[in-house]
């Protein structure tokens, strides 16, 4: 995997200069946004359905050990087996371990933002297996040794002037003349390129949306219907996930669905969401012969005890990253994390330390993540508590005890005031606003501040006080 | 890795979700309900199934149920054929398919088609009424024939029944077992579903109930067999991942072909 540029600044900078990024994420407003809009007006009830949710999630984990016990022993009582690591290391290892058991040699993997956070593909190539990610996005990233840039939609980046690319050097088996124009060569291609890939893999990998307590089901929403390949077609089927995706029924994963797409993609529902778990085992049924469940921690128990708690209900749906406007302009790379967006910038610190504590100020602080979020996440809240955190140099505090000193007392505080406003108007500038300030040149060089009056708030309340008695 | 480890990973990450419970900021707002699982459930149960069907009906906003499904699955670009009778329905499936393959693309390899389904009572039926018929019959894989084999030689049509159909999404519900085995709804080329009529219903919960009910009959009373995979199906296989644009057959099925019968 590449590496990313150090510092937020500078990827953004270079972001902002990239002509063809900009027109690959020209497509959000009306691929995401609108029609995110267009299924929330279907829905009369769209609200309840949030305020259900958020309720299902607060539950769940309010409750977490008991329904992570049920999981478990329904998991074991299918046949199945739960694994449990506390750091990526041990999750890669686990892993690693059950394909060597097996000697496996092909893994096909369906898209897993987990996987991601752990670097599992590169690390199962790098440890001597062939691991193919499945989903056609993740798939044209894979080729290009890139993070993706879209927890939903990878590859939202690439045009298809890069895809052809890479795909004439991958495929170098097929004519080099062959016709790759439309959406529909690109797919037939990679169609028949994966589908060999799928009937001759040993081991298959998905994540999970959800688990579900009571039966001891994994579920997983794709449109293609690569993820159901993986995990239906190689003799074993792994499953990594983590706590915070567990719901106590079906009924209740049924109502966090009814929110997933719509948030996400605007669909209704995506076109395949499969609840599977245990290995197949009646006469006459075609599965897998064994399944096994990873869940990592990685952070999150920690996130639980703490004020971030709230983060923990996320779905993964990208509505916030949809609706940034950062995100939108910079798109995910510049971000540097595999979770990019609002979403990204409060859980990136969790799990991969302080270095991302800069993505906090990759926001405007608009809100609008918190609008659209499906299971009302707080997110300019937790992301301003990250900025808090993550502040080098506070204020120094006699500055602040001053200001403190001189606002308790009125008289003093009206007469500093008439005092220092006319040379901050000078210095502002025209009423236009300023385009320079004084060590504030950060500031103004992408903005122009605005302009300050000659008469402070008090003294103009004062005087409209007056005007209306006479 | 010894089973020593994997015991005290366990014990470790148990450890840290219990400390967690302790510490967690307790919430205070109007949605915090801080009821035990055993209440949880129960509330499900008795009020929010009933809710969220009832939410659910009025968003159809009392049209049709079945047409409500239809409305849903065609405007996701699935195909819904209508045999007049039973007898007419494998005729039907097949006239359409081979129709189909002599237009398909010219440059692509000859299409030797073939339909396969599981050991599926229903369509043992359904393939004894159609006997007199010349058209192409379903191939019907069962345990003793089943390797995954014969889905490896290129790519099959694949006939399927479903156990129950959602309304507010048009949304198909299938069961995993020797009936239907799983990868035949995803590795066809063209999918047909067969749907009774009667099992279509307004929401997930009430489809859920219909799949819980079968599981219980097939099970033991205090055991019911839950289905080892559960496939919610709502259209045909797609992608948007070239710039955006939908385009249909990413992996899975390029049709999905319905049937619905009374």
């Amino acid at each position: 995997m590449q590496e990313p540029i150090e510092n937020l600044k500078n990827r953004a900078h270079q972001a902002l200069g990239d002509e063809k990024l900009k027109a690959a994420l020209s497509v959000i407003p009306e691929g995401f946004v609108n029609k995110r809009l267009k299924a929330k007006a279907a829905r009369p009830d769209f609200s309840a359905l949030s305020d259900r949710a958020v309720e299902i999630k607060k539950h769940t984990l309010e409750n977490i050990t008991h329904y992570l016990e049920r999981f478990e022993h329904a998991v074991s009582k299918a046949g199945g087996t739960v694994h449990f690591a506390q750091t990526p290391d041990q999750a890669r290892q686990i892993i690693e371990q059950l394909c060597k058991e097996r000697s496996a040699k092909r893994i096909v993997k369906g898209k897993s933002m987990i996987s991601e956070e752990i670097n599992l593909a590169p690390h199962l190539i790098k440890a001597g297996y062939e691991c193919i990610e499945t989903d056609l996005g993740e798939y044209l990233i894979q080729l290009r040794g890139e993070m993706p840039s879209h927890i939903v939609a990878p590859a939202v980046h690439l045009t298809r002037d890069d895809i052809r690319q890479d795909f004439q050097t991958a495929h170098d088996e097929l004519p080099i003349e062959r016709a790759l124009e439309t959406p529909e060569d690109f797919v037939k291609e990679a169609r028949g390129i994966l589908r060999e890939k799928f009937l001759n893999a040993d081991i298959g990998i998905t994540g999970a949306n959800f688990l579900i307590a009571e039966n001891g089901k994994t579920v997983i929403v794709t449109n293609e219907g690569n993820g159901d390949l993986c995990q239906s077609l190689p003799q074993t089927h792994i499953v990594i996930s983590s706590f915070e995706k567990l719901v106590p029924t079906m009924e209740d994963a049924m109502t966090m669905l009814r929110l997933l797409a719509r948030s996400a993609t605007g669909q209704p529902i995506s076109t395949y969401t499969t609840f599977t778990g245990g290995p197949a085992l009646k006469k006459g049924e075609l599965g897998p012969t064994e399944f096994h469940v990873v869940l990592l921690d990685n952070g999150r128990s920690r996130m639980l005890g703490s004020d971030y708690s709230e983060m923990l209900r996320c779905i993964r749906c990208g509505a916030c990253l949809n609706h940034c406007p950062v995100y939108q302009n910079l798109g995910g790379h510049a971000y540097g994390s595999v979770y990019p967006g609002p979403m990204g910038a409060v859980l990136s610190p969790q799990f991969f330390g302080r270095s991302m504590l800069e993505l906090s100020h990759a926001s405007s602080f608009c809100g609008r993540c918190n609008e659209v979020c499906p299971v009302q996440i707080p997110l300019t809240k937790l992301m301003r508590k990250w900025r808090a955190e993550g502040r080098q140099k506070p204020l120094p505090l006699i500055t602040m005890k001053l200001w403190a000193w001189l606002a308790a007392k009125p008289a003093l505080y009206n007469w500093a005031m008439r005092l220092a406003l006319p040379i901050a108007a000078k210095i502002a500038g025209s009423k236009s606003g300023a385009k320079h300030l004084p060590g504030l040149a950060q500031w103004t060089h992408h903005r122009t501040a605005p302009s300050v009056s000659k008469q402070s708030f008090q003294s103009q309340w004062a005087k409209s006080e007056k005007a209306g008695e006479t | 890795m010894s089973l020593k480890d994997s015991n005290s990973r366990r014990h470790d990450f148990y450890a840290a979700l219990k400390s967690a419970e302790r510490t967690m900021p307790q919430a205070d707002d109007k949605l915090s309900l801080k009821l035990t699982p055993d209440q949880w459930q129960q509330q499900n149960k008795d009020q929010y199934n009933q809710r969220l069907t009832e939410l659910t009906r009025a968003a159809l906003g009392g049209e049709d149920v079945v047409s409500f499904f239809k409305a849903h699955l065609l405007a996701q670009k699935a195909v819904f054929l209508e045999p007049t009778s039973r007898a007419k329905i494998l005729p039907t499936i097949a006239s359409h398919l081979s129709s189909e393959s002599d237009s398909s693309n010219a440059n692509e390899a000859p299409h030797q088609p073939r339909l396969l389904s599981g050991d599926n009572p229903f369509i043992h039926q359904l393939k004894a009424a159609s006997k007199d018929s010349d058209e192409l019959l379903p191939v019907i894989l069962n345990a003793a024939t089943t390797p995954l084999e014969a889905l490896k030689e290129g790519e099959p049509d694949c006939i399927s029944t479903a156990e129950a159909g959602a309304a507010e999404s048009g949304t198909l519900i299938l069961v995993s077992g020797p009936e239907n085995p799983t990868p035949l709804n995803f590795l066809a080329r063209r999918h047909i579903v067969l749907i009774k009529k009667n099992k279509i219903f307004a929401a997930y919960e009430e489809a859920l109930a219909e799949i819980d009910s079968q599981s219980r009959k097939q099970g033991s009373k205090t055991e019911p067999a839950i289905p080892r995979t559960i496939n919610m199906i709502s259209g045909p296989s797609r992608t948007a991942d070239i710039e955006q644009t939908l385009t249909l057959g990413a992996h899975g099925p390029v049709e999905l072909i319905i049937v619905i019968y009374e």
